[in-house]
């Protein structure tokens, strides 16, 4: 009885006491909210295998917020809008030299998305403090006000509403582009959606956990799902879900230990990425090790090895 | 199924802004499989997508029963070469096969019984069965290329163009695939296949279509796959390729 009760007080002392902090709930919602969206969007970067273009493309939003700083004045309504017009510039103008010269898509984002970086570094230097490069670079998910707090619940809404809609499409896309454009579907819109969604979720996610590390909340829960799943939509899912709630337990992580709270999100979400990596049954380090042995046992039924059998009768074939 | 047939009409298809088909015409009946044979460089992928309506026709056109093809896309499906799709991404094949329905569905609207008829014909016609619910991924080679076959079957459509659909693929999965490739167009329907395997067309090819650039002929396999006419479509592409090398030193001369 004695026993239960203080299992009760610790739990209560780890998840609901820091939560009586109003700084700590925002940070907390912020995080969760964050981690579904970013999950989401991770899996359509990961399975299209454009994870590192993002990166960049997270980079070259900078001057677009200097700007933003500099002519619309403070404000989460002006750095979001700075980030997307500058989004959008850098999307259109690596389009542009990857349609007209010889540079791949990667090539073109690579150079473009560096210089954009460095223009913004050096337009930061002449922001004063508020704006300040650090808080850019590694956020404070702590710092958050309220219209953070909404501006990402938008964001995350957005995502959400977005990727059950446009599930079909977004499966085409992100498997078989050609196949896509060939039933009709509106490819370019599909990947120009994706690409809005990177924005805005990078944007949100800037506040939080800065520029270096919001990758982390886009990638590592698309990694451990796809570690785990063999259905795209079970994928999403999983990825959401692991998203947000290792989120939230990097916070608490974080609260708990004095760490940085970023960090602790990254870390915790790549702990159980590292553990999926050695345990899980089909794609991991272990299943792949015991799979070796079953399948020396049952390599002759399997009929994957199977010549074909040329001789058995088709479908309809009785008919002529 | 009804009886139609495909034909190009003179047809000359730009690739680049430059012509890399020249004046094809063609009468393709329905109930034929279609060997597209020629040297690398031929064109035969630009006739492809030429037939596709994909690139532009610069002359000619390309019509069934007398329809152009881009009035109706849908009765055409296609399976590009084998690059184009990742085997490693989380699908079954059945959510392959799945996909060539979503064109008549839209974004939200669950599958009818007759999409789910066309589902399982397809997954039947390839012999994908057991494998409906296989990842991707775990299949062989030609078991991935049976099942986005499947998926263009599935979409309806009764002419299917395929890209170089046996390379990569062994002999018996080859042989295979050409038997089921062969079975489904013995139903009054239309494949077009680019294959670079002779003695497969002569096998299992109703038709024959030589390329080399121009067309070099067209008809029963028995009547043009024959030796002049095989001499003619590679036997040009060293004298094509002299001349490109040529052209391309004078190019970098000039530069």
């Amino acid at each position: 009885m004695s026993d239960g009760f203080s299992l009760t007080t610790t739990l209560s002392a780890i998840f609901v006491d820091p939560l009586h902090y109003r700084f700590v709930a925002r940070g907390m919602g912020m995080a969760l909210l964050l981690g579904v969206s970013g999950g989401l969007v991770g899996c359509v970067l990961l399975l299209r295998r454009i994870v590192l273009m993002a990166d960049s493309f997270g980079h070259s939003l900078l001057p677009g917020i200097g700007l933003a700083y500099l002519w619309l004045g403070p404000g989460i309504v002006s750095l979001f809008t700075g980030a997307v017009l500058a989004g959008l510039f850098t999307s259109l103008m690596s389009g542009i030299v990857n349609r007209l010269t010889r540079l791949k898509e990667d090539a073109a984002f690579g150079s473009l998305f560096v210089l954009c970086f460095a223009l913004g570094v050096a337009l930061m230097s002449k922001i004063a403090a508020p704006v300040d490069l650090l808080h850019y670079l590694f956020g404070n998910i702590l710092g958050v006000t309220a219209n953070d707090l909404y501006l990402v619940l938008i964001t995350t809404s957005l995502t959400v509403m977005a990727t059950c809609l446009c599930y079909r499409a977004l499966l085409l896309e992100t498997f078989d582009p050609a196949f896509h454009r060939s039933a009709g579907g509106k490819s370019w819109l599909t990947h120009l959606g994706v690409l809005g969604a990177v924005v805005i979720n990078l944007v949100a996610a800037l506040q939080a956990v800065g520029m270096v590390l919001a990758l982390g909340l886009f990638i590592l829960p698309a990694v451990t799902a796809y570690l785990w799943c063999e259905r795209f939509g079970a994928m999403l899912l999983f990825s959401a879900v692991y998203g947000g709630l290792l989120a939230c337990a990097g916070l608490f992580v974080s609260y708990h230990l004095n760490l940085p709270s970023g960090a602790c999100m990254v870390g915790c979400l790549g702990l159980g990425f590292v553990l999926s990596l050695i345990i899980s049954p089909r794609h991991g380090l272990l299943g792949r090790m015991l799979s070796r042995h079953r399948h020396h046992a049952t390599f002759e039924g399997d009929d994957l090895c199977a010549v074909p059998d040329v001789t058995a009768p088709l479908p309809g074939q009785h008919r002529h | 199924m009804s009886h139609f047939h495909l034909r190009c009409d003179n047809l000359t298809v730009c690739y680049q802004s430059r012509p890399a088909v020249h004046h094809v015409t063609a009468d393709l009946p329905c109930g034929a499989f279609v060997g597209v044979v020629g040297p690398n460089g031929a064109g035969k992928s630009t006739l492809l997508h030429g037939i596709l309506g994909w690139l532009p026709w610069t002359s000619g056109s390309v019509l069934i029963n007398g329809e152009p093809v881009t009035r109706c896309l849908r009765r055409l499906t296609f399976l590009p070469q084998r690059k184009t799709q990742d085997v490693d991404f989380p699908v079954t094949v059945e959510m392959v096969v799945e996909q060539g329905r979503f064109q008549n569905r839209g974004l939200f609207a669950g599958f009818t019984a007759d999409d789910r008829t066309a589902i399982d014909a397809a997954i039947a016609e390839m012999g994908l069965q057991g494998l409906r619910d296989r990842p991707l991924s775990q299949l062989s080679g030609g078991q991935q290329q049976r099942a986005f076959i499947a998926r263009a079957l599935a979409t309806g459509a009764d002419v299917l163009l395929l890209d170089e659909p046996l390379t990569g693929l062994d002999e018996p999965t080859c042989r295979d695939l050409l038997r089921r490739l062969a079975a489904w167009a013995a139903k009054d329907r239309l494949v077009i296949a680019v294959i670079h395997d002779l003695s497969a067309v002569t096998t299992w090819c109703t038709h024959a279509l030589l390329l080399n650039r121009d067309l070099i002929a067209c008809g029963p396999v028995a009547e043009v796959m024959s030796e002049p006419n095989l001499a003619k479509t590679y036997g040009r592409l060293a004298m094509a390729m002299t001349a490109d090398s040529a052209a391309g030193s004078a190019k970098e001369v000039s530069a």
